[in-house]
């Protein structure tokens, strides 16, 4: 006896929630693009939820069920990122093989190259997140999942790199201690005058390199 | 070839620190000698004193030896004057000629794409990730066009005029601590200093390239490379691949005596044709910027340090050449105006001696007629001997000319090349083919 089967069980694309949130994303990334426009244009401060939701082709409203302020907007952004980041890191190639130093200097320089189209955006998040109150600050509980995944992702790339004896064992401190220095970074880069921006990827190379050096002999620098 | 970074002092701290920790055990060293000088005898002060400036040059030698960039450049510059080290110290300073710490492969794609706006594997069908040579100021990296012309790519570290004047800075610091800048003069090192900034220009160091391909191209055995300029900056060179190899390494192929002559031959060739016709001279005689081929051939390369010469010095070298004032008091008294600019009583007697010293060089180089020579042999230590004295003595004299230092360095390179070739040339033949094409002369 045949069995009988329902039409709707033979459709092979995404369910209705399935594409729902598709729809949602593909929202939220077209909120992202105008807002980032805008920001480039009229900076951070002086950009309006309202313009923003106009060059997105979307009522206020609707805007404000993906975002409800401007700093929401700008951790989506910063997720986003770490997301690509980690993405592009894990993807097999010569990266994977190379020294520490290296893969540390590749990781904090692919994040600069990435940032790079949208720097003025990036400094006024930066100046806000030092507001204890803001969403943006480091220490806000809305930044707590991004900051998880971060450290997350360098805790496994420091462990690893420890596995192998090529660092002693850092722990939690370890992961900690470069998120303090990618951020610095970050800094030095936004405040950096130089052509193409070269001081900065001379001080990124030696800092690492020093630190790595510092960390391999524990601690006891052999200055002879 | 691989590149260790083992030993390099890259960061500004840790170079701060070594140069503090150098200046005080070169303090050390001199209190140390200044407390013994007034109980010892003439002589046992001479050979104490010695033994002072050996000890205080390796120090500093053994210290830029572990320092990357620009201070290693010193250490290279230091290495070619001879006799203003020890032997000892010269060999130790030679080994880093080749030994220059490399960036990773992405920090070098990544500086070049902060100064070209493109990936190296965007611009180029093939880019060898990692360098096959290192310089102080860049690495060089092996390339393919998408024409298919194998290319050179010298990419300088980042933020290497900074590091230089930080280094330079620290150096001077350093120095102070002790006497030993009286054995490295203040004014020597104030023009490597400057020296080594204008390298860090590339696009200068094109515009010197294109200049010496069309002025030495009368010469067939001179290859010199061709710019890319649609792949150069100021930071990023993009030059034709030249091939060859080293003087050391073509001499361990055993080269039969006529071989190294005619070698000899066409270096002495180059040189006086870049002074009497070009009027510009390569001044960087380190020994890997000269690739000799088994044809003969010489390839020049890295035309970072160039030196114009201004029509006077040209009018001075060509007065010299005639033997003539010698024997003229008005004509002498012409030449040392020449020389000093001033009133030839004014010269000083470091000036005098440095006179002397060129006289009797020039008459061991190009022997005058008397005295029946038809061949010179540079295997005689009296020449490389007279031009290290010479090199020493033109430091310490104040010539009208700022091209004489350059000159006397580009010199001194020549006869240790054809000292290492053991050369025997018909040198005067060389000198009056020269001067015979030109029409002045």
């Amino acid at each position: 006896m045949p069995i009988k089967t329902s039409p709707r069980k033979r459709n092979v694309g995404p369910g209705k929630a399935g594409k729902r949130a598709q729809n949602k994303e593909t929202n939220r990334q077209a909120i992202l693009k105008a807002a980032l426009e805008l920001f480039r244009q009229k900076g951070f401060d002086h950009a309006s939820t309202r313009e923003i939701s106009r060059r997105a082709g979307l009522a206020e409203g609707t805007l404000f069920n993906y975002f409800r302020t401007k700093e929401d907007l700008a951790l989506y952004f910063l997720e986003r990122e770490l997301v690509e980041l980690i993405a592009w890191y894990e993807h097999p190639g010569p990266l994977q093989r190379a020294p520490l130093p290296e893969r540390l200097f590749a990781i904090v320089h692919h994040h600069l190259e990435q940032i790079a189209p949208y720097e003025d955006f990036i400094g006024a998040v930066y100046l806000r997140a030092l507001q204890p109150s803001s969403k943006l600050s480091p220490l806000s509980a809305e930044r707590r999942e991004l900051n998880r995944r971060y450290l997350s992702f360098i805790r496994g790339l420091l462990a690893a790199s420890e596995a192998k004896g090529e660092l002693p064992p850092l722990g939690e401190p370890g992961a900690y201690g470069f998120a303090l220095f990618h951020l610095a970074m970050i800094t030095y880069w936004l405040n950096d005058t130089s052509a193409g921006k070269e001081n900065t990827l001379a001080a990124l190379d030696r800092c690492l390199q020093f630190a790595t050096r510092l960390l391999q002999r524990q601690g006891q620098w052999d200055w002879q | 070839m691989s590149f260790s970074t083992k030993h390099s002092n890259s960061s500004p701290l840790s170079r701060g620190s070594t140069l503090g920790r150098l200046g005080i055990q070169l303090a050390a060293d001199y209190l140390g000698f200044q407390v013994q000088r007034p109980f010892l005898r003439s002589e046992k002060r001479e050979l104490k004193q010695q033994q002072y400036q050996r000890r205080s040059t390796r120090r500093l030698c053994q210290t830029i030896q572990h320092m990357k960039g620009p201070l290693m450049k010193l250490g290279q510059i230091l290495s070619m004057q001879d006799n203003v080290l020890p032997r000892e110290v010269i060999e130790e300073l030679s080994v880093l000629q080749m030994q220059a710490p490399a960036m990773h492969p992405t920090l070098a794609r990544a500086r070049f794409k902060a100064s070209l706006g493109k990936y190296p594997e965007e611009i180029f069908k093939q880019f060898e990730p990692e360098p096959f040579a290192a310089a102080s100021l860049g690495q060089a990296h092996r390339a393919t066009t998408f024409a298919g012309d194998p290319v050179v790519v010298k990419i300088q570290y980042p933020a290497m005029a900074v590091t230089i004047q930080t280094d330079f800075k620290l150096l001077r610091a350093t120095l102070k601590t002790s006497c030993f800048s009286s054995y490295l003069p203040t004014e020597v090192i104030g023009e490597i200093e400057s020296g080594i900034l204008k390298e860090t220009d590339y696009l200068r160091e094109a515009a010197n390239v294109e200049f010496f391909r069309q002025q030495l191209a009368p010469l067939s055995f001179v290859r010199i490379p061709r710019v890319y300029r649609e792949f150069s900056t100021d930071k990023v060179i993009t030059l034709s691949s030249v091939s060859g190899m080293s003087l050391a390494a073509l001499l361990k192929t055993k080269p039969s005596i006529a071989f190294r002559n005619q070698l000899g031959l066409c270096l002495l060739q180059l040189f006086l044709f870049q002074i009497h016709e070009v009027h510009a001279f390569h001044a960087d005689p380190h020994p890997g910027n000269y690739l000799f081929s088994a044809d003969g051939s010489i390839g020049l390369i890295d035309f970072g340090c160039v030196k114009h010469i201004t029509r006077d010095f040209t009018r001075l070298i060509q007065a010299f050449l005639a033997r003539t004032w010698r024997q003229d008091p008005a004509e002498m008294k012409h030449m040392l105006r020449l020389i000093w600019g001033t009133d030839p009583r004014q010269a000083s007697p470091e000036a005098l001696r440095m006179l002397r010293t060129e006289i009797e060089l020039f008459d061991w180089v190009f022997p005058p007629a008397e005295a029946g020579l038809n061949r010179v042999s540079f295997d005689n230590p009296k020449i490389f001997e007279l031009g290290l004295r010479l090199r020493k003595e033109c430091l310490g004299a104040k010539l009208a000319h700022k091209e004489f230092p350059f000159y006397s360095r580009a010199e001194l390179g020549l006869y240790s090349y054809l000292r290492q070739l053991k050369a025997t040339l018909d040198t005067n033949h060389i000198l009056h083919s020269i001067r015979a094409a030109q029409p002045n002369m």
